[in-house]
């Protein structure tokens, strides 16, 4: 768990690069801070020999989150050994209380390993 | 049920599908909507959710030919806010695409993750791009 927030166009911007180096079953809440646009999100899974899942969830809190539980509202799937991106061309406006997410090893709602390896995440949002 | 297949000129295996009436019931035309017997590489959507001014839909993209909608696991979930249309592009560094190695089907409902069987209300509109391999 190693998560970089950086505002672009000083520190008032609105639009936001989020860096995490160890996405795993560790829900990351709220990285935001509030409602959220997701323009682009990657997800470098070059280090597993196996697919990764990256889930968010539209809830600001961590305790609000059961991992394997609480059904996701966004799951992206990541190749096994391939970096991914999904461009959502202009954005994706779901997320309206706070944008959380983690990283698993199985899709749908079910899943609470996290990948073996690695996983990196950027996503660039507003 | 209103699902259409169409071959682009540029690669036999470049296909454009395009769903006008997307729903949640796993119907015949939702199955491996590449029609490649296999290996489907998803590269564009587009999901129209317009139609339905105050409901959010969620796409759902299965690894899997014949799944079974609220049983099986989607692999790739995307919300669609009410009245509104989203497009993504999905690429890895070195080709276009992500490969689902089993098959492509899909699904639209009200819920996201898993459980959940229901359809919109009104019709949700799908058109994707990709590769039957």
């Amino acid at each position: 768990m190693a998560v970089t927030i950086t505002p672009l166009g000083g520190l008032t911007g609105v639009f936001k690069i989020i860096l995490d180096t160890d996405a795993d079953d560790t829900v990351e809440a709220n990285v935001c801070d509030g409602a959220t646009t997701i323009y682009t999100v990657t997800i470098d899974n070059s280090a597993n020999a196996a697919v990764t899942y990256l889930k968010f969830w539209d809830l600001a809190l961590s305790e609000s989150i059961t991992l394997g539980t609480t059904v996701p509202d966004m799951i992206l799937f990541a190749s096994a050994s391939a970096t991914t991106t999904y461009v959502f061309k202009d954005g994706n406006a779901f997320f309206t209380t706070g944008l959380s997410y983690a990283a698993v090893t199985a899709g749908g709602t079910a899943g609470v390993t996290a990948p073996t390896s690695n996983v990196l995440v950027t996503i660039t949002a507003e | 049920m209103a699902g259409s297949l169409s071959p682009l000129s540029l690669s036999t295996n470049l296909r454009i599908y395009r769903q006008t009436d997307f729903i949640a019931t796993g119907a015949a035309d939702h199955d491996d909507i590449f029609d490649s017997g296999g290996a489907s590489t998803p590269v564009l959507l587009k999901i129209d959710n317009t139609a339905n001014a105050a409901a959010t839909s969620y796409a759902c993209f299965y690894n899997a030919v014949n799944p079974t909608i609220g049983t099986t696991a989607p692999d790739i979930v995307i919300p669609v806010v009410g009245g509104a249309t989203v497009n993504v592009a999905i690429h890895r560094a070195t080709a276009i695409g992500t490969p689902f190695a089993t098959g492509l089907s899909i699904a639209c409902k009200t819920a996201g993750g898993t459980a959940g069987t229901t359809a919109p209300t009104s019709d949700v509109v799908l058109t994707a791009v990709g590769q039957a391999a």
